[in-house]
């Protein structure tokens, strides 16, 4: 039973090993590699450093900033722009980078990235892990700028997109910072994959003797009259018994996913003050009441 | 859409050019008192509906009354749509002649009416009006020769609130409509009520028959505002263009047409009331404003610039639009709002100009529809489409 497990160790070693010793052997290739590192070339890097670091906070302070202004419907197209403006700019000052302090050619290339990969595989394999996640998640897109997510035990607004995580900005106003490599092991489920509205599911609880037919009638005048509704998106009001309660689940849309906790106060606010005027009655609970919750 | 968005910002921008060209200092006109604008939106007020507005009522009612005396299966309602600006209310009373009506027996039951809270009031207003204006309960399968009873319901969107149980009482006309084929209803609405009513309760699956208002072209909104227009004489060749681009600016609208064209009375500085009255100290009021009139002159119309919104006043005006006119505590009800806070963002939006108040009665200034519409739309809200 152990031979597999031998065999797959010793061939990685035996990669490994073989790896070290071509770069020891290239010795010769890797002192071609450098160019001369002069001052000057020194204060270049620095300055094209400073100057992408610049355009990239500016950039995606001036997207923010023109998201917010816009019209509403233009604001996650105009948020889900900055990965893209970031990877550009992290793409260009990386070429220029090599190409002032590095001989670029083709033996000189494969000898470089084989380096870069048994250097960041033992040292940095976590980041690169969220690196590679972060460009893979901008082609398959499980969340952009501006969506509603939830990523584990978090919830909240992505509020920005990085080089190794995103940030989430959770309904009590903390800042949550995911890395991308979450997304090879977690289950992300987004609210409103790029557009403005997400549903929304109000719960109400009511008691068993309570008319149906006239709570249904309720919950759909509340979502039709609040004023976040989107009409044009379905409302549809679900219902299950549980041992303590009726259980309702009222599903609707706001225009803005980001009114999702308003529209939901909103929401049970009119219904409960119709709920009192015809005195619909929640249920009563007895000391049994917790277990029969907990069993629920 | 794309057609509406694009006209739309090329109005947007003609409005911004015309505004950056009168901001030479060369050129700066001032707007005329007070007191003159007053004067002239009085008389704009007592125009007559638009020619056309009428006559489109009219010619949609005599088709669909005769088809409904004619054929038993034919439809027994006709609704009158328009922009939520328009005084559709008045546009369907004075359609109404005693040419078009014949020997129909017209019953108006909301003559009195006044939005209520109670989702019942209307009912039973409805159902009083029917019950003692009507000698004898007609049945469902009444003669053709029977039908002669004419309901009017001039605005429907006063008969509605945004609240739970606020549109019981449209849900009680539509089924009224469709259980007695006897009477004939002629219903106004605005577009943005009819949409929300269509989908909260599919208002439109029991009342089919629609006719919306037409648009009015620059040479009928020539003809309309004549009365009033006569003593201003734009230069000469440019007269047709002026409407046309009055027309262009106002999407057609006869109000947002009036509202647009009284803003772009200007006055020269050199012919202000001051001005006058110190180089004339004998003249008495009257004179002064005779004196004021004879120099304003008709500039070009632009669109107001709307001021910075929030989002609580584009929920607030979306809901005056869909209201048409409301009081304050309608208002804050249909919101889900508390009072307080509906009248200092209601105060805010009056003082810029973009709401106007009528006894107790809020609406939009005409002039900030065609702004406030692509907004709107702008920020996924429903708006009221042909």
């Amino acid at each position: 039973m152990l031979l597999p497990w031998l065999f797959t160790e010793s061939s990685t070693f035996i990669v490994k090993t073989r790896l070290f010793a071509q770069l020891i052997n290239n010795n010769g290739a890797i002192e071609k590699l450098l160019t001369d590192i002069t001052v000057k070339k020194i204060i270049k890097a620095l300055i094209s450093i400073f100057v992408a670091y610049g355009i990239s906070v500016t950039n995606q302070s001036l997207i923010n900033w023109l998201s917010e202004r816009v019209p509403r419907r233009f604001r996650l197209l105009i948020k889900q722009s900055v990965p893209f403006w970031k990877g550009l700019i992290l793409i260009v000052t990386t070429v220029y980078l090599l190409n002032l302090f590095l001989n670029l050619s083709q033996n000189n290339f494969l000898a470089l990235t084989g380096t870069l990969a048994v250097a960041l595989g033992f040292a940095f394999k976590d980041y690169v892990s969220s690196i590679i996640a972060g460009i893979v998640t901008l082609f398959e897109a499980p969340y952009r700028v501006g969506d509603r997510i939830r990523i584990g035990e978090n919830y909240g607004e992505v509020i920005g997109y990085g080089l190794r995580g995103l940030r989430l900005q959770t309904p009590d106003d903390n800042t949550v910072t995911i890395p991308h490599n979450k997304t090879w092991t977690d289950a992300i489920s987004n609210a409103n994959s790029g557009q403005l509205e997400a549903q929304v599911v109000t719960e109400f609880y009511l008691d068993h003797e309570v008319d149906v037919e006239q709570v249904i009638r309720i919950l759909y005048q509340a979502a039709y009259s609040s004023r976040y509704t989107q009409l044009k998106l379905p409302v549809a009001v679900v219902m299950e018994e549980l041992p303590s309660s009726t259980h309702f689940k009222l599903k609707s849309y706001p225009m803005d996913a980001r009114d999702e906790f308003v529209y939901k106060t909103d929401l049970i606010r009119r219904a409960k003050q119709v709920f009192a005027k015809y005195g619909l009655s929640y249920p009563q609970l007895s000391q049994e009441s917790p277990q029969i919750l907990a069993k629920s | 859409m794309i057609k509406a968005q694009l006209q739309s910002a090329i109005r947007q921008f003609q409005s911004w050019f015309f505004q950056a060209k009168n901001t030479n200092p060369d050129n700066v006109l001032n707007q005329p008192p007070k007191e003159i604008i007053a004067e002239f939106a009085q008389k704009l007020y007592q125009l007559p509906q638009p020619l056309k507005y009428r006559t489109t009522v009219q010619e949609a009612l005599n088709v669909a009354i005769a088809d409904w005396q004619q054929n038993p299966q034919a439809a027994n309602s006709l609704v009158i749509l328009g922009s939520p600006v328009e005084a559709i209310a008045q546009i369907v009373q004075s359609s109404l002649t005693a040419d078009l009506l014949g020997n129909l027996q017209v019953i108006n039951p909301l003559t009195q009416w006044q939005r209520s809270t109670d989702p019942s009031a209307l009912q039973t207003v409805i159902s009083n009006a029917l019950a003692s204006q009507l000698k004898s309960p007609q049945s469902v399968n009444s003669q053709l020769s029977e039908r002669q009873t004419l309901i009017v319901i001039p605005c429907l969107a006063q008969c509605f609130l945004r609240c739970i149980q606020g549109w019981e009482g449209i849900e009680f006309l539509q089924n009224a409509v469709i259980q007695d084929q006897s009477r004939f209803w002629l219903i106004g609405c605005n577009y943005w009520a009819w949409t929300f009513l269509n989908q909260v309760c599919q208002v439109s699956a029991y009342l089919e028959q629609v006719q919306p208002l037409p648009e009015l072209a620059g040479d009928e909104l020539q003809e309309w505002l004549k009365p009033v227009t006569t003593e201003f004489k734009p230069q000469e060749g440019v007269e047709l263009a002026y409407w046309k681009s009055l027309a262009n600016f106002a999407s057609g609208l006869s109000s947002v047409a009036a509202n647009l064209w009284l803003q772009a009375l200007r006055i020269r500085a050199a012919d202000t009331p001051d001005a006058v009255s110190e180089a004339k100290p004998g003249l008495i009021d009257h004179d002064v404003n005779l004196e004021v009139t004879a120099n304003l002159l008709q500039t070009n119309p632009i669109l107001p610039i709307m001021p910075d919104l929030i989002t609580f006043d584009r929920y607030l005006l979306h809901s005056l639009l869909l209201h048409g006119q409301m009081t304050r505590p309608h208002l804050a009800l249909s919101l889900g709002e508390n009072e307080q806070i509906v009248r200092s963002r209601v105060q805010t939006l009056q003082r810029a100009g973009v709401i106007v108040q009528q006894q107790e009665q809020l609406s939009l200034n005409p002039a900030y529809y065609p702004t406030l519409k692509i907004e709107l739309s702008n920020n996924n809200f429903s708006v009221g489409d042909k």
